[in-house]
């Protein structure tokens, strides 16, 4: 389960983040994640869920668009929706194509919720 | 759209706020960022390394048992005069591969996983520290024998090499997609087995892989017989050539 890892990592750009904010607390955390990235948006959420102890992370819930695989096709050039294990153009077969979007792996962005009385020492990241 | 008056809240967020007594301004703050990046990095920093050494790296990714060793033994058979080479073993538990290794006269160095499914760079950043590679044209980096987790992370390699043998079933490329996806070759092993698994058709292994609109090379082999071996060397041969072009031009 290389979740664990990925989820190691994302709690790390998270504390990273907060850091900037003294008291935060982090409400959701936004990712992308792609069906060809390999990674299991239901395993990472598990995973979230287990390490999520300390004060700041505790209430976040993770949020998670998972992208769709898209292809354009360098013969006929029309972009289309694919299942993740046939990536050839939808429209004309062909397997020369070109991923557009399906390997998605990234934190797109997090909600924080700051105490009032320190956010005039928030910095921004 | 600012970060302090409220205007970029979304109803999720605009609730908890509520919900969270003293804490009353929420800032919603833009990351973008890749949740591989630390390893992307380390696997740049890898890839520099091999680059600065003239050092060929070549990923073996497969399911256990697909033969990744025995393809290493017979390989370091058919080229140890020619090319200085070496081997980085991954696994979960032993130094099983690395003995085997060694026994060729090949330095060998083993990372024992222990619970993990995939080899990350750090790992082999790690495993580096115990090879001199000024002495390495090609080093082998034998994954975790595994389909699924170790195509996420990139090592710092030249080439993913992927095997696919014959007893696994000729489906694999469709039920894995993001494995082979990654692939740069794709060697289908054992063919020896080929009279007598006869359920296992090389041409749709093929359509599998292709419908992936991966184009990469494939060569069905047998580390047993050698059969088909020929086409992998040279393939391993051409990727040594061009390394060392791009040494000479850098």
């Amino acid at each position: 389960m290389h979740e664990a890892s990925i989820c190691l990592s994302l709690m790390k750009k998270v504390q990273e983040t907060t850091h900037h904010y003294p008291g935060a607390l982090v409400r959701h955390i936004h990712l992308k994640i792609g069906p060809l990235s390999g990674i299991d948006p239901h395993l990472l959420e598990q995973a979230f869920r287990i390490s999520k102890k300390e004060p700041a992370l505790e209430g976040a819930i993770l949020n998670i668009e998972c992208t769709a695989a898209k292809v354009r096709c360098l013969d006929c050039q029309e972009v289309s929706e694919v299942p993740s294990n046939h990536l050839c153009c939808r429209p004309c077969g062909s397997t020369h194509t070109q991923l557009l979007s399906g390997s998605e792996l990234y934190i797109d962005n997090i909600d924080l919720s700051i105490p009032e009385e320190t956010f005039e020492g928030a910095t921004h990241v | 759209m600012c970060d302090s008056c409220g205007c970029n809240l979304t109803p999720g967020l605009k609730q908890s706020m509520e919900q969270q007594p003293g804490h009353k301004i929420v800032q919603t703050v833009e990351l973008l960022d890749d949740l591989l990046s630390e390893n992307n990095h380390q696997a740049a920093h890898n890839r520099e390394h091999f680059s600065r050494h003239n050092t060929l790296a070549i990923n073996l990714m497969s399911a256990p048992g697909s033969g990744k060793t025995s393809l290493l033994e017979a390989t370091i058979d058919a080229l140890k005069g020619r090319y200085r080479i070496a081997v980085i073993e991954g696994d979960l538990e032993t130094e099983n591969d690395a003995q085997r290794i060694r026994k060729k006269g090949v330095p060998a160095y083993q990372i024992t996983t222990g619970t993990a499914c995939h080899l990350d760079s750090h790992m082999v950043h790690h495993a580096l520290h115990h090879l001199e590679l000024d002495e390495v044209d090609l080093l082998f980096i034998e994954n975790v024998g595994n389909l699924v987790c170790p195509a996420s992370f990139d090592l710092g390699q030249h080439a993913n090499v992927t095997l696919l043998s014959v007893p696994e079933g000729d489906d694999k490329p469709a039920k894995y997609p993001v494995m082979f996806h990654a692939s740069d070759l794709l060697l289908i092993t054992k063919s020896d087995l080929l009279p007598y698994l006869d359920d296992f058709s090389p041409r749709a292994a093929q359509q599998y892989f292709r419908q992936l609109a991966n184009p990469a090379p494939i060569f069905t082999l047998s580390a047993k017989t050698n059969e088909g071996l020929g086409d992998w060397l040279s393939w391993l041969e051409e990727q040594l050539e061009k390394n060392i072009t791009k040494a000479a031009l850098a």
